[in-house]
């Protein structure tokens, strides 16, 4: 298995599986198992501890963003949306704790790790490809949000930050607190996190207006431990966003509001054969507000879609699972059975408000949608000797979904000219890895695999999205087939002492690749509606390649040296273009240096230009090229406090990701400082 | 023993309470929902005048009820004919009318239609002349019953190239909803201000486009004539609002004018 992570422990249950934790000197050549995570190399974090990490940055867009093959879209100054080697939204699965979770935005304004504020980020796995589907079946990847949860073992801990980022004027304050009963049977812990933003700058002090926002996070989570191999836990996470202006688009999200909820039981030791078991049962819902009450009335009226009218949207999802695994462990075999199930109501409506006094209008974009979901995944490690071990996983599932609104069913069946019934879909995935420690520095993994996506809800059932991208109209597809993955890959990792190496090449041949096919030309003579209409539909075959380097080399005892490159690109076989949103070459070099009480690190990111674009596929223009460098430290002052800050873009370059929406401005040069008490 | 008896208790109660609730039962309703736009008696004959909804310009259908002015008995037996007035002051004008197609009838009521192609103005009325030939009584007579005509865009007069006024009107604009609808035209061309027949040998285009966002839909049927100046085709709107409806008629190939007629879906 292929995976990204940034490391820590998994669990706080001792188990009978620590025996079958295979770590050698790297702890980089590890395999998954119920007590460590395993990771093949790390971007330019590379053997940072989450607490490292989070010593050094400032939110989950950062950390996720230095993770190696991970991009973040941006749309606004806030909440990026993540894609893994250029693929994202459905072709991705995004988790927290495994658990599901829909964005309730049909824009994709509320990408799920938005609700997972740093500090309650235990650590983020990251599988490119098709290399892992425990969490799910993706053509691009998983990416699970792993939270901290309440330690039975820490009587008591707290910490409380306060912070400033002169970008955009942002204030933030953290706390979190874990209290547990000297008896270690019981433990509480509790975080909230307040965040005020204006508009941020971007490069040669460009102000973009309307981009503050304002958000809240509070998690509260409970463990009891039952015995000394059970535990019982639960987990409330209530996030609130207001007034996110987006740039970006044509609305702003003036109200996002998400809560999770979990309860979960984990027991060890059960019988000889099973080493361990999980059983979560979870809730979580968004609702999702957009509008464009707070644009100019002169911005409306000469909007390029549907100008001389405000049209507010509200979007909710909520979704139910159970997640349900089984791990047995011999001495050099691991099987781990997991049982993964979850319904998922999703609904999406716009109103149409013109300002000149004419009946209001309204549709469904998403008409009370039910999708449900069940999968069985299995996996198998086998390591017969210390230098060689194998790893097969394989997952089926079985998905149903079905419009509900009989408005929104009727206007999509007329549209399409077609009746549709509720829709099935049965997807299995498989994937082999093989790694050989050729010396004992020099290990080699190779990786098969095979996987499917099924569309998503909004791509079977959506009507009249709107993408700013290539200015055009999207209607759902009931008929579309899933996207077949096949996927090679090759790691190899160097490590000794002071120097860790790794470099990965991977291929994929996506079918069946799901996008948008115009079937209504754009009219432009038409003043009032100027768009095209697209339908989703299979485009025929995609092919990925790609290669990633990273490294870390200890200079001395206190100065590290790291860095991370990759190259790829995507290509329609049909369209004989550049898949939309491919990252373009990129190399990221850092120097730190660490002493006892402080650490400062200074570090360059080089971006090539992209002029492989989608021309057809959605209309990419071509980006140019930057630099961007950065500088940070932090140091404790005294025993329980601690000081961080940095210089962002320091040379305050203006310049926009590839990724950019509408090509929006990266921030620019941006101090920020921070305060911590911890005890 | 006690037991029993409280069971007895309950079982009476029960019986009681299933017999009371069947001899309560009130017997169905079974009149129709119709709003009554007006009553008029003559020559010992009531004429009572309803219709689906208020009236609006356009197609509406009525309903005329006959009875008996002493005995209240409904008659079935009858000979209806309705004549629609707009009295303009100046000048009267009448509209295009479907009458009964029977005289004896089985229900309680004559169905008959009328196009009003204006409405209710300060300057002008409508008003309803039904003239009747109570077969029971065996009288004949007339009344006029007034009658208020809202607005609507969904019927207007269309002054052709072929030297003719024809009328034009969506007979079942209340029952469009979202989505693909069976929509059906009335074409009724004029003779004189009192006199309209069913237009039967033309064809029509239809094209339903929102104005206030600049498109249409897709999967739209023109309508085709099925009988007595009535139209059938296939309309999709695709969500709620104003709708606009270019219809256009044709002799042959040959487009001869061409009208805008506006609805409101409202789910």
């Amino acid at each position: 298995m292929i995976a990204e992570c940034i490391i820590s422990l998994l669990m706080t249950l001792p188990t009978p599986a620590d025996s079958a934790v295979k770590k050698g000197k790297d702890s980089v050549r590890v395999y998954k198992s119920n007590q460590a995570v395993v990771v093949y190399g790390t971007g330019s974090n590379n053997g940072n501890s989450i607490d490292a990490v989070k010593q050094t940055l400032n939110s989950s867009d950062d950390v996720i963003s230095m993770v190696q093959g991970v991009t973040m879209m941006r749309r606004a100054n806030f909440a990026q949306e993540p894609s893994i080697r250029g693929l994202s939204a459905g072709e991705i699965c995004v988790t927290i704790d495994g658990m599901k979770m829909h964005s309730a935005c049909t824009d994709r304004m509320d990408p799920i790790s938005a609700y997972v504020e740093i500090e309650n980020m235990r650590r983020l796995e990251v599988n490119k490809g098709a290399t892992d589907v425990t969490n799910g079946q993706s053509v691009g990847g998983t990416m699970n949000f792993v939270t901290q949860h309440a330690d039975v073992s820490t009587p008591l801990f707290y910490r409380a930050e306060g912070g400033y980022e002169s970008v955009s004027n942002l204030r933030r304050a953290r706390a979190e607190a874990n209290i547990a009963t000297t008896n270690e049977r019981f433990a509480v812990r509790a975080t909230t996190s307040i965040k005020r933003s204006n508009d941020y700058w971007a490069g040669n002090a460009t102000r973009i207006n309307n981009s503050g926002y304002a958000k809240e996070n509070y998690l509260l989570d409970a463990a009891w431990r039952i015995n000394g191999s059970s535990q019982l836990g639960a987990m409330m996470i209530a996030d609130a966003a207001r007034n996110i202006g987006y740039p970006a688009l044509i609305m702003d999200a003036s109200k996002t509001m998400a809560y999770i909820g979990a309860m979960e039981f984990k027991t060890t030791g059960i019988s000889e054969q099973i080493s361990q078991m999980n059983c979560k049962l979870y809730w979580n819902t968004v609702e999702h507000t957009m509008d464009d009450y707070k644009r100019s009335v002169d911005e409306v009226r000469t909007r390029v879609i549907m100008p001389n009218m405000y049209m507010p949207m509200v979007g909710t999802s909520q979704t139910t699972g159970l997640l349900a695994n089984a791990t047995s462990v011999a001495e050099s075999s691991l099987v781990k059975l997991t049982v993964d199930m979850y319904m998922l109501n999703a609904n999406a409506t716009m109103r149409m408000i013109p300002l000149d006094n004419k009946p209001e209008m309204f549709l469904h974009n998403l008409g009370d949608i039910t999708l449900t979901n069940s999968a069985l995944a299995g996996e198998y490690v086998y390591q017969p000797s210390a230098v060689l071990s194998f790893q097969t996983q394989a997952r089926f599932d079985y998905t149903s979904r079905f419009i509900n609104d009989a408005s929104a069913k009727r206007t999509l069946e007329s549209y399409l000219n077609t009746t549709i019934d509720t829709r099935t879909y049965f997807l299995y995935s498989v994937n082999a890895a093989a790694t050989w420690q050729a010396l004992e520095e020099v290990s080699v993994t190779a990786v098969a695999a095979r996987s499917m996506r099924a569309p998503t809800h909004i791509e079977n059932f959506g009507y009249y999205l709107y993408n700013p991208m290539d200015n055009s109209v999207y209607i759902g597809n009931p008929f579309i087939k899933p996207s077949v993955s096949y996927q090679a890959e090759v790691k190899a990792d160097y490590v000794t002492e002071d120097i860790a190496l790794s470099g990965a090449v991977f291929m994929y041949t996506i079918q069946d690749y799901i996008a948008g096919v115009t079937f209504v030309e754009a009219d432009t003579t038409n003043l009032l509606f100027k768009q095209a209409f697209r339908r989703y539909d299979n485009i025929g075959s995609a092919q990925l390649l790609g290669a990633e380097f990273n490294g870390t080399v200890a200079l001395t005892e206190s100065i590290q040296a790291r860095f991370a490159a990759k190259v790829q690109s995507g290509k329609s076989i049909r369209y004989n273009e550049s898949l939309p949103f491919m990252p373009p070459a990129e190399c990221d070099v850092r120097l730190s240096y660490k002493q006892e009480g402080w650490w400062a690190e200074v570090g360059c990111r080089f971006v090539a230009a992209q002029n492989s674009i989608s021309s057809v596929i959605l209309h990419e223009d071509a980006t140019k090229g930057f630099a961007v460098a950065d500088m940070r430290f932090g140091v404790a002052v005294l025993s329980h406090v601690t000081v961080k800050a940095g210089i962002e873009n320091i040379l305050d370059s203006l310049y926009h990701e590839h990724f950019s929406i509408n090509n929006l401005p990266t921030r620019g040069r941006n101090f920020y400082a921070s305060i911590a008490y911890t005890y | 023993m006690k037991t029993l008896s409280l069971y007895t208790l309950v079982l009476a109660l029960v019986i009681i309470v299933s017999g009371c609730s069947t001899t309560t039962t009130e017997p169905t309703n079974t009149t129709p929902a119709y709003i009554k736009l007006g009553t008029a008696t003559a020559s010992g004959t009531t004429i009572e005048l309803y219709a689906d909804d208020s009236l609006l310009s356009g197609y509406n259908t009525m309903y005329v009820k006959v009875l008996d002015a002493y005995s209240k008995a409904i008659v079935r037996d009858a000979h209806i004919q309705l004549i629609p007035i707009m009295d303009m002051g100046m000048m009267k004008h009448s509209c295009p009318t479907e009458q009964p197609t029977q005289t004896v009838i089985t229900g309680d009521y004559f169905r008959t239609a009328a196009v009003f192609q204006m409405s209710t103005t300060p300057n002008g009325t409508w008003k309803i002349k039904v003239e009747f030939h109570n077969h029971v009584s065996d009288k004949e007579d007339e009344v006029e019953i007034p009658v208020t005509v809202g607005e609507s865009n969904c019927c207007k007069p269309i002054k052709c190239t072929d030297n003719n006024t024809y009328v034009v009107a969506i007979a079942n604009h209340m029952e469009m909803i979202t989505g693909v609808n069976n929509i059906e035209f009335t074409v009724h061309r004029k003779i004189d201000d009192m006199t309209y027949e069913p237009a039967t040998n033309i064809s029509m285009e239809m094209t339903p486009e929102m104005p206030s966002m600049g498109h249409g839909s897709p999967n739209n049927a023109d309508p085709v004539h099925v009988a007595n100046g009535h139209y059938k085709g296939k309309a999709n709107f695709t969500m709620t609002g104003e709708w606009r409806i270019t219809a256009t008629l044709k002799l042959g190939d040959t487009s001869i004018g061409s009208t805008q007629l506006y609805l409101t879906i409202k789910k």
